[in-house]
């Protein structure tokens, strides 16, 4: 950048413009050590990749930095948008990548005959669902979200969430079964 | 399945957070608000030279006739 460039984009910047990012540097840093566990958690799950989980995490903070969200914003209004970013960027890859719901074979798993313990089972079944139905799981069950909050993630209404939920635990109850596993 | 043993599969083998610190992941959002709003001043800026260059390429294409005349 010239330093006729640099001193258009200081002038603009010392003009009173809005703020370049949505949060202020520090409390990003906070943000960033309260979140990112759980986000990337929530991304190798869902996407069953632990390469494309880092990817699309760092691709989520950055939109969210660069968001429209106002510096006021509550941690809980950004967590959830932050979330809703990730949940977008997930569903754009799986819309655009070859197999829909091929998860690679970074996590650990087996055959359905190995003699594993119950959480193995579980989490073997759980690669058989859809992202979404795992999206929605994690929400619940780990992010212990509201419904509402759950709604506001996945873009859907609220009054939806029950069922959706009801239908994903269903859906793992029957992967088990048919597995010849007790659901 | 209840709903414990549900929340440990899905919390079961997610590895550890392998990527870049906050403070980078901020400079590089930072890097390209920079880049776009300098791209948002910088394109008026490109049409009005533009323009310029058009203006004078209207104002010798207007005077050629007028040379063209003298030079007979």
């Amino acid at each position: 950048m010239s330093s006729f460039e640099d001193s258009i984009v200081i002038s603009s910047i010392a003009s009173g413009e809005k703020p370049l990012l949505a949060i202020p540097r520090e409390e990003f840093a906070r943000f960033h050590e309260a979140t990112v566990r759980s986000l990337r958690g929530y991304l190798v799950r869902v996407t069953g990749s632990q390469n494309l989980a880092e990817d699309l995490a760092q691709e989520a903070y950055l939109r969210l930095l660069r968001s429209g969200l106002t510096p006021d914003a509550t941690h809980e209004h950004r967590r959830g948008y932050l979330f809703r970013i990730a949940t977008n960027l997930t569903t754009d890859h799986f819309r655009s990548g070859p197999m829909d719901e091929e998860l690679p074979s970074e996590l650990p798993g087996g055959t359905a005959n190995d003699n594993l313990d119950r959480q193995e089972d579980v989490q073997r079944a759980l690669r058989e669902v859809s992202h979404h139905d795992r999206a929605l799981l994690w929400l619940a069950y780990v992010e212990q979200l509201s419904h509402r909050e759950i709604a506001e993630v996945v873009s859907v209404k609220e009054s939806s969430v029950r069922g959706l939920l009801l239908r994903a635990r269903h859906r793992l109850g029957a992967i088990l079964k048919k597995k010849g596993l007790q659901p | 399945m209840n709903d414990e043993q549900l929340l440990q599969a899905l919390e079961a083998d997610l590895g550890e957070p392998q990527g870049p610190p906050p403070e980078i992941l901020y400079w590089r959002a930072e890097l390209q608000a920079q880049r776009e709003r300098q791209q948002r001043v910088m394109q008026p800026l490109a049409w009005a030279e533009r323009l310029g260059w058009l203006g004078i390429a209207a104002a010798v294409g207007s005077t050629l006739p007028l040379i063209a005349r003298l030079v007979r």
